[in-house]
């Protein structure tokens, strides 16, 4: 597969080039002199971890932010973009993950939209619009209704309709974002079909995913970043996903390489107690498909996989927050249907989710309200709040979490990353789960607290005794706060392994060594 | 169990050392936002207070008349009889982050209902119940389809109000009804109560609008849903995460909105011995949001409480009494009410950001 270089693309004449590339936000240097370039008729990915760079230097590309030194040449000429207007004039079009479109208005509006074919008297000319549009859209080698407002067409459509008003404006650099974060497979199937032409006619592309089946299936080049500097630009065919997934991480390929085949059988779970969570065979769409995974009491299993491989999904899927589509889940052996946050509640399940600002804490209300959020109807007689009883638990967890806050009545929204952290850490504490479901306990928050919010979780499996269900995209968290890890990739559990044979290496093998979904697209011809 | 993910020795020292740096500089910002915050709390929490009395001070001074017992009495009784009850349903589902715009009508409807009934025959307690229970009942349809369907609330409420004040009409076949024939009916809303300790006899309405208040008042501190209604205004998604079943929490608050309304409703139509389903009511939902707006209470939800709209809810009963009495032209009433009404927003405003 490999083997299968596009020789004849790469070819091409340069399109973009971008030279010493810097920019700093206060505190971090985003991107240090990075260089890249795009050709004609290439598909040219980029990869890197969070914080690698990736989306400064598209949004320094596409004229969404400025760049503090270094130089763009567009086909040869220097340009600088104040804006992203400027870059779209100048040919450079970016699709997001999220599709920039007015949901309410058709195809051919979206696709003409600022630009409506005149007819006499200023008038738009609606046939005229609709058959251009047409003529656009059957380029791409798709069918879209062009009758229907846009927010009925499915995300893979909608990216379509911006890929068609993409080439309308002349684009000559495509920019895409996680294009498939939100496509099934034969969506996707779909998209690479109609990257393939847009690049047969001579259009670069530059592809973002942290899917590593894509940039092997698509790209031409890829470019890897980390740490906002330039690690590697290479032909897809000089390297493998094992030492691509290297690159990113900063490891000696070879090293990888020969440190040979370690097991990553389910040999390694060691159950410490009796089980506290069963899942049996849950599936919901993609993600997660068909999972099943147990933790015990005292134990903590970590979650481990790149971004988008399913992680969230599966927390979600467990706690209720997203309805399972089938399987089972045992929670303290007893079976439980569970089909919203409050059954995974009642049945002795807490979820620290993802994004602390917009699932977490209710920014308005005070550090005490936040805290007993869950715990609530634990502290009524007689159906009235025992404000007595309520302040010595608020106390209790201010003081046993640490919690740095000038009272237990200023709002959650003046703390700190870390003290937000704890507080909902302490709503959980109140009610005394049976199972603690944390989905990255640690991002955002600084060195001292993380360690602090580490030790607690280590604290609760050990001394509460409380099963404990972990992800995180830091791999040294993961490997090192485990007791055992669940691996996954593309909404599957592909391996587990104990804590002893956990690392880095290991875990990268499994995810490089996985197949679990369908060939993206026929291999491309040998040439 | 063996030890795992605990922290090195390196890191532990790394953390203190922190702690100790980077700890001091974050209590200080935290120290800083507070005092900024308690201003805004203060503003918010006492600041439509401070206006009542200075509007009442302004009041006495521009009309004699005003600080008199007959004409306290007077304004006292036109609130609690108008939008007083209404005003705390209104408070509930603009803290959960909606707006009922079906309050007015439901009042009509409460009062139409009342009248026939009454013209019937129907013993005054069934006539309360079945009004009170027609419009908790539009209230809680009102509710589930918030909740359920996940439609906006302020369309909601908009086609419950054209539909209930459609429903009032049909009540009376287009008529409004006499009531002052109806003893024991006409004037009940105005019974005076008492002789109290120092504040002599008190009508019926004022001593109703005092339960409502403490009770709805009680009910967001002391109690459960009281304190989800915050929770699901103030972020529905933690909240639901957290286990709070938000949809009851929400069918619950347009259910009592409509509860307040029939109540509000029943009396109405005993204070003006009659039942207009076209008159009754009118402006009352926007004159509630006003109120609810004046005193404090965060029209995004979450922030907020009902003794903030009973101080806005005066505000606004004051300001338009003393327009009356310095004799203020009626156009020059609406104008300055929607001023008012304007500069507590931008004052809001200002505070949130």
């Amino acid at each position: 597969m490999r083997s299968a270089m596009g020789t004849s693309m790469v070819a091409g004449e340069t399109l973009l080039e971008m030279r010493g590339i810097s920019k700093g936000f206060p505190g971090v240097q985003a991107l240090a002199a990075v260089d890249f370039e795009v050709r004609r008729g290439e598909v040219h990915a980029i990869v890197g971890h969070n914080g690698a760079g990736k989306s400064t230097l598209i949004k320094i590309m596409t004229g969404a932010d400025t760049k503090d030194a270094g130089q763009i040449r567009l086909r040869g000429r220097d340009v600088q973009f104040g804006s992203p207007a400027a870059a779209q004039a100048a040919g450079i079009a970016t699709i997001y993950q999220e599709v920039n479109l007015v949901p309410y208005m058709t195809a051919p509006e979206n696709i003409f939209l600022g630009r409506e074919p005149e007819g006499a008297f200023g008038r738009i000319d609606w046939p005229r619009m609709r058959r251009e549009a047409a003529v656009l859209i059957e380029g791409l080698g798709v069918q879209v209704d062009l009758g229907a407002p846009v927010m009925r067409l499915g995300v893979a459509l909608q990216q379509m309709v911006a890929l068609a008003r993409a080439v309308s404006l002349q684009a000559t650099l495509v920019v895409m974002d996680e294009p498939t974060s939100s496509l099934d497979a034969a969506e996707v199937r779909v998209l690479f079909a109609v990257i393939r032409r847009l690049q047969a006619s001579g259009v670069g592309i530059i592809y973002i995913s942290h899917r590593m089946e894509e940039i092997f299936t698509l790209a031409d080049r890829v470019t890897v970043l980390r740490n906002g500097r330039l690690v590697s630009t290479l032909a897809i065919g000089e390297t493998d996903e094992l030492s691509l997934v290297a690159l990113m991480l900063g490891r000696d390929p070879e090293e990888v390489r020969a440190s040979g085949a370690t097991a990553f059988s389910e040999a390694g779970a060691v159950s410490r107690g009796a089980p506290v969570l069963e899942v049996e065979h849950l599936s919901r769409g993609n993600a997660p498909t068909d999972v099943s995974l147990q933790v015990g009491q005292g134990e903590i299993v970590g979650l481990a996989g790149l971004l988008g491989s399913g992680r969230t999904e599966l927390a979600r899927t467990i706690f209720g927050a997203d309805r399972a589509e089938g399987g089972r889940i045992r929670v303290g052996g007893k079976l439980r249907r569970i089909r919203s946050p409050r059954d995974a509640v009642r049945a002795g399940m807490g979820l620290v989710s993802e994004d602390r600002k917009i699932e977490g804490i209710v920014p308005a209300l005070s550090v005490h309200d936040n805290i007993l959020l869950a715990a609530l109807p634990l502290f009524t007689r007689l159906g009235i709040l025992q404000r007595g009883k309520q302040r010595r638990a608020v106390a209790e967890m201010i003081r046993r979490l640490d919690i740095r806050t000038p009272s237990p009545n200023t709002p959650v929204r003046n703390l700190s990353g870390g003290n937000q952290q704890k507080v909902i850490l302490a709503r959980w504490l109140c009610r005394q789960p049976r199972l603690l479901i944390l989905d990255e306990p640690t991002r955002g928050i600084d060195v001292g607290a993380k360690a602090e919010i580490q030790r607690l979780i280590d604290e609760l499996a050990r001394e509460a005794g409380m099963g404990i269900l972990m992800i995180s995209s830091e791999l040294e968290e993961v490997i090192e706060g485990s007791d055992r890890l669940a691996i996954m990739k593309d909404g599957r559990k592909i391996g587990e392994m104990g804590h002893a044979e956990a690392s880095e290496v290991a875990v990268m093998q499994v995810i490089a060594q996985a197949r679990t979904a369908q060939p993206l697209l026929p291999e491309r011809a040998q040439d | 169990m063996e030890v795992v993910g605990t922290p090195t020795a390196d890191e532990v020292a790394g953390s203190g050392a922190l702690r100790g740096v980077g700890g001091g500089r974050r209590d200080e910002q935290q120290r800083r936002t507070t005092g900024r915050q308690r201003l805004g709390l203060g503003l918010q929490r006492y600041g439509s207070l401070g206006a009542l009395v200075i509007l009442m001070i302004v009041a006495s001074l521009l009309s004699p008349n005003f600080l008199t017992e007959s004409n306290i009495r007077l304004q006292l009784q036109t609130f609690c009889l108008s939008t007083a009850l209404i005003g705390v349903g209104q408070t509930l589902v603009i803290l959960t982050g909606g707006v009922d715009l079906s309050v007015g009508a439901l009042l009509a409807l409460g009062s139409c209902l009342a009248g026939l009934l009454i013209g019937h025959g129907w013993s005054i307690p069934l006539v309360f119940l079945a009004s009170i229970a027609l419009t908790t009942l539009i209230g809680a349809i009102s509710g589930t389809i918030v909740a359920k369907a996940r439609v906006q609330p302020i369309v909601v409420t908009l086609a419950m109000m054209i539909a209930a004040r459609g429903l009032a009409e049909l009540l009376t076949s287009d008529a409004t009804l006499d009531l002052s024939l109806s003893d024991n009916f006409d004037g009940l809303a105005t019974t005076q109560i008492g002789p109290l300790p120092v504040i002599g006899n008190v009508p019926i309405s004022v001593v109703i609008a005092v339960a409502i208040y403490g009770i709805a008042a009680l009910f967001l501190v002391w109690t459960v849903p009281g304190r989800y209604v915050f929770a699901v205004g103030g972020n529905e998604r933690a909240a639901r995460l957290s286990g709070v079943a938000a949809d009851r929490v929400k069918i619950a608050v347009y259910a009592i909105s409509g509860l307040l309304a029939g109540l509000s409703g029943v009396l109405y139509a005993s204070h003006q011995s009659s039942a207009d389903p076209f008159n009754d009511g009118t402006f009352f939902e926007l004159n509630t949001i006003a109120a609810v707006v004046v005193g404090g209470t965060s029209l995004l939800g979450g922030v907020g409480g009902v003794g903030r709209t009973l101080v806005g809810g005066l505000i606004l009963t004051v300001l338009y009494a003393l327009f009356i009495q310095i004799g203020l032209p009626t156009q020059a009433q609406l104008i300055a009410q929607g001023v008012i009404i304007a500069g507590a927003v931008i004052l809001q405003a200002g505070q949130a950001s």
